[in-house]
């Protein structure tokens, strides 16, 4: 158990009115699931007949309500045209409250009970002037404390927040709110006298004034005020879930919010906890890697980070953690980035829509919404929302929730692969040729780079020698002492054995190095990469050349050599990732395109590779686990690096061919790096042309890249 | 070795040995800003809650970022003593502990490691180079940093238990990170582990409205727009700013926007290290020379 919370829970919470017996009342924050999970549970258990929900009254038209509800998982906006041409814009999540209520109430409407359905809000609402719709932001508690606290104890404080910020409202304001309040409670009223057991599931700011006005029995400004209805066109738009995700409107974690739609559906709330979910998802995350073998946290790691995550939470004073700053931060920073990146993945997986973006257009009227006429839509993002007035979804402000939607976008982008549907469309044909990632070839300098160290520091082994005068590498004071105590007065100091002159291979970018990571590579594909002057780059790129007068004649070498069993394409295939079983540089700077041609083709001929492996006759007999190590001996000066696994020999063949061209084999073993490290490095990505010259190319890649 | 001025040191006698102990590094009062989630982050790491201990941590990140600058801030916010200790490839297993060293009058003397003070005196030891250290030499770490909470000195001969207030965190650079796994048994016991990364342009406009108090805040302004798109790490940064605003000094430049982008670039021409951003010609033809036209989108002319 990651996500402790040793306090008990109650999660049945509702309010009961005063003044109504037969009135429950679940007070919820717009698009917090702990509500949305409260109404459902309350529908669920509670024998209603009627559910009253705080959406706009023109939605009580027909089945219209069924459309955006019956879309669950997927999330949808209603986009309503002003006389005045302003869009606003209706979110249908299956986290927020009233749209839960809906769902549960029809899902048991369609068995075997009948509960009525009653919007009650305002239509009116999107014609108030734009000043009546400013919201204070309150400060909340981590909205979990209502099943430890109670419903009533954890607003209690927001009430009398709202209380304090009554008198700071402007006079227009005031009467918009107490007017839309006293609105909702005659409807109220009305379905309450006719007896029916009623649930009012109620954005709790709304609920504040109106159980005042129903305890006071005041009609709440209703009779002074009339506002003459003007009919609207909308479309409803399926949603892209991670924009959704972004600007707060699912919840914190994207998967949670999937899976309570599916408890949804099939009437199981009774068995559903947030927390309980996410602590369940990330230890079978745990116990997954375990039973494939892969590297998964050890005992210790465990520990650390439920020690430190704890206390984050203890010191935030939450149950519920944020997914960045707190669970993403932790399991980061204790577990490693590869650990959390796939629990990010996985956190944030979601139902994304293939289906068209705009799923109807419709006229709306008072208390009724039928078909309409198409008009043109914008970026959804810019539009203001039907509750606040504003581009925010809400103005409840979490204690320690800082991100903004730039931030969990960012966060999407990094984390979880996937192209939007204006990529999608933008994006070409996959045919023609592949190129690598330059993020790939950073990751193998980085590799070369450090082989070359290790074998450097092999080479001067350390030695201890008495001191005649010279300090070397400093005092070793063991010998030292050892030899006073002996009686002989010396100093002991450390010195680098130096090797022998002559003898001694540079190392440097150009001396091959050969990986190994597998044993298993008879079967496998050997392929090449290979880098092209100026002239081979643009003919290969599809450019059209102004003229050829100053370029030199195409041409191309070949510095990569590697072997693969399987390739898996992603990004409607304009991204394929191959994993190696070996790889072979014979050039190891991190450069590539024609800088990298350049850099190749200033050796000497004998060194640059024109033709492929598997056509050469020199290498012919090699097998596919040596082809690569032959390959880079053929082109080396003096010296190749083999990284293999313990117990690496080479073979009597590659022994006599090494000898042949005089060349040396220097054998490091692959326990030298990082298991994720090595993972990272046998993964190599290609991207098609077209997305090579596309502008959005290196946000995508960040996207699919393990980096 | 590296020679240790210890005249200054304080002496404290350990089983009948002399031992001199370094001094605290002086850490000045400043103003420090950005990086208030890292800090947020180190001080949850340290703190003790319940029964939940304190842990040690690890900063790690490219060069010139601040994370020594971060564990300063830290120990003025928890108000308590700072040892630095540095590693370096040539350091050995006696070396965490305790070493010996020749005074002014030629004498062998016991000198206890920043790492022994901290730990005796219940401070903070910040481990900088920590990857630079050979694993072997790391070794006497494993107990320092696990429950047991002790280090054992051969010289001395005896085994030191840390004070309970004593705090640990190390500094490595971003390859050591994630490329070895040479000290996975240190790794563990110095986990969390805290990325100290390039600073966003208003956190490093803020660093360097702070750090380098010019009187003109047009400097800043001009750099920042003249450096947004270049990752640039805090020092570099401030060397740049520094190093173009003492030339302008020096010269008596009568300063306009233009000189001063003028002195700016030359300053950065003299950091060669920092890598230009690519242009776009240069990704697709390799290098900036115009050959061809753009078939994607609207023709682009290019110089």
């Amino acid at each position: 158990m990651f996500i402790l919370n040793t306090k008990p829970v109650q999660k049945n919470q509702y309010i009961k009115c005063n003044a109504f017996e037969n009135l429950t009342v679940v007070p919820y924050m717009r698009g917090r699931l702990v509500f949305a999970e409260l109404a459902a549970r309350a529908i669920e258990e509670g024998e209603f007949d009627t559910v009253v929900v705080d959406l706009p009254y023109f939605m009580n038209g027909k089945t219209w309500l069924d459309i955006p509800i019956r879309l669950f998982p997927y999330v949808s906006s209603l986009v309503l045209k002003k006389p005045d041409s302003t869009l606003i814009n209706f979110p249908f999540v299956p986290n927020d409250a009233a749209c839960a209520a809906v769902a549960a109430a029809k899902g048991i409407k369609d068995g075997s009970k009948s509960i009525d359905i009653q919007c009650i809000d305002d239509s009116n609402v999107i014609h108030y002037p734009p000043d009546c719709f400013y919201q204070p932001v309150i400060r909340v508690k981590d909205d979990y404390f209502v099943f430890i606290e109670g419903i009533e104890n954890y607003y209690r404080p927001l009430f009398s927040q709202l209380d304090q910020t009554w008198q700071q409202l402007s006079t227009d304001h005031r009467f918009f709110f107490e007017y839309r309040a006293g609105i909702m409670s005659e409807r109220i009223k009305e379905c309450l006298r006719q007896g029916r057991n009623t649930l009012f599931v109620c954005e709790y700011r709304i609920w504040w004034l109106i159980s005042k006005l129903l305890g006071s029995q005041q009609s709440g400004r209703v009779n002074q005020f009339y506002y003459p209805w003007k009919d609207m066109s909308a479309a409803l738009v399926i949603g892209d879930p991670y924009l959704f995700w972004a600007n707060g409107m699912l919840d914190d974690y994207p998967l949670i919010v999937s899976l309570f739609c599916e408890r949804l559906h099939l009437g199981l709330m009774g068995s559903f906890d947030k927390l309980q979910t996410i602590d369940g998802i990330i230890g079978s995350m745990i116990e997954a890697r375990a039973k494939q073998g892969l590297r998964h946290p050890s005992v210790r790691e465990l520990i650390l980070f439920q020690n430190y995550f704890t206390k984050r939470l203890k010191i935030k004073r939450i149950c519920t953690p944020s997914f960045l700053s707190d669970l993403y931060e932790s399991v980061s920073s204790c577990l490693g980035k590869g650990f959390a990146r796939e629990m990010a993945r996985q956190l944030l997986n979601y139902p994304y829509p293939e289906k068209d973006e705009v799923l109807g257009y419709f006229n709306i009227q008072y208390d009724n919404v039928i078909e309409g006429f198409p008009f043109g839509l914008p970026d959804l993002s810019e539009i203001a929302c039907f509750h606040t007035g504003t581009t925010v979804y809400s103005q409840d402000q979490f204690y320690g929730n800082s991100m903004t939607s730039n931030t969990q976008m960012d966060f999407v982008s990094r984390n979880y692969p996937y192209i939007n549907k204006k990529e999608s469309k933008e994006l070409g044909e996959t045919s023609g040729m592949i190129w690598a990632v330059a993020e790939d070839y950073r990751l193998h300098e980085t590799a070369c780079a450090k082989v070359r160290n290790i074998v450097a520091k092999k080479r001067h082994k350390e030695v201890i020698k008495k001191s005649h005068g010279f300090s070397g590498d400093g005092i070793h004071w063991k010998a030292t002492l050892a030899a006073r105590a002996k009686g002989e007065n010396a100093i002991y100091i450390r010195a680098k054995k130096e090797p022998l002159k002559g003898k001694i291979a540079v190392l440097d970018e150009y001396t091959p190095v050969v990986f190994l990571f597998s044993n298993e590579i008879s079967k496998d594909y050997v392929q090449t990469i290979s880098d092209f002057n100026i002239t081979q780059r643009l003919t290969s790129l599809g450019e059209e050349i102004l003229s050829f007068d100053t370029l030199p004649s195409p041409d191309f070498v070949y510095s990569i050599l590697y072997t693969n069993s399987a390739r898996q394409c992603l990004c409607k295939g304009h991204i394929s990732k191959v994993r190696l079983s070996s790889i072979a540089f014979i050039y190891t700077r991190y450069s590539m395109g024609v800088e990298r041609y350049t850099a190749i083709t200033k050796k000497p001929e004998k060194f640059q590779c024109r033709s492929l492996p598997f056509n050469d006759p020199e290498l012919k007999g090699f097998s596919h686990s040596e082809i690569g190590i032959a390959w880079a001996i053929k082109y080396a000066k003096d010296i190749v690096l083999i990284v293999a696994g313990d117990g690496w020999k080479a073979s009597t063949q590659l022994d006599s061919f090494a000898r042949a061209k005089s060349v040396s084999i220097n054998y490091i073993s692959l326990s030298n790096f990082s298991e994720d490290f090595i993972e990272r490095l046998r993964t190599l990505h290609f991207i098609s042309t077209f997305l090579k010259k596309y502008s959005n190319c290196d946000k995508i890649l960040r996207r699919f890249l393990e980096l | 070795m590296l020679p240790i001025d210890i005249e200054n040191y304080e002496e404290i006698d350990i089983q009948g040995l002399t031992v001199r102990i370094p001094n605290k590094q002086q850490v000045t009062e400043s103003t420090f800003v950005g990086r208030k989630e890292i800090i947020d982050n180190a001080l949850i790491a340290w703190k003790r809650i319940d029964c939940l201990r304190s842990q040690h941590f690890r900063l790690y990140g490219p060069p010139g970022m601040g994370k020594n600058a971060i564990v300063y801030e830290l120990a003025r916010i928890l108000k308590k003593d700072l040892y630095i200790m540095r590693g370096h490839q040539c350091s050995t297993p006696e070396d965490m502990s305790c070493v010996i060293t020749q005074n002014r009058n030629g004498i062998f003397e016991y000198v206890a490691t920043p790492l022994l003070v901290a730990m005796l005196k219940g401070g903070i030891c910040l481990f900088d180079e920590f990857d630079k250290v050979r694993e072997d030499a790391l070794a006497p770490l494993a107990s320092v940093l696990d429950d047991s909470r002790t280090i054992v000195s051969g010289l001395l001969g005896t085994t030191f238990k840390a004070h309970d207030d004593f705090l640990f965190c190390a500094a490595l650079n971003e390859y050591s990170e994630s490329e070895s796994r040479v000290r996975e048994f240190i790794d563990q016991r110095t986990s969390p582990s805290f990325y100290v990364g390039y600073p966003s342009l208003s956190e490093l406009e803020e660093i360097l409205k702070t750090r380098i108090p010019i009187s003109s805040e047009s400097w800043t302004d001009i750099f920042i727009e003249m450096f947004k798109n270049i990752e640039l790490s805090v020092r570099d940064a401030i060397n740049i700013l520094e190093f173009a605003y003492k030339k302008s000094r020096d010269e008596n430049a009568k300063l306009s926007k233009k000189l001063t982008e003028k002195y700016l670039k030359d300053a950065f021409n003299h950091f060669p290290h920092i890598k230009s951003p690519v242009s776009e010609q240069t990704k697709i033809a390799g290098n900036d020379n115009v050959y061809f036209k753009h078939k994607t989108g609207t023709e682009k002319s290019i110089h």
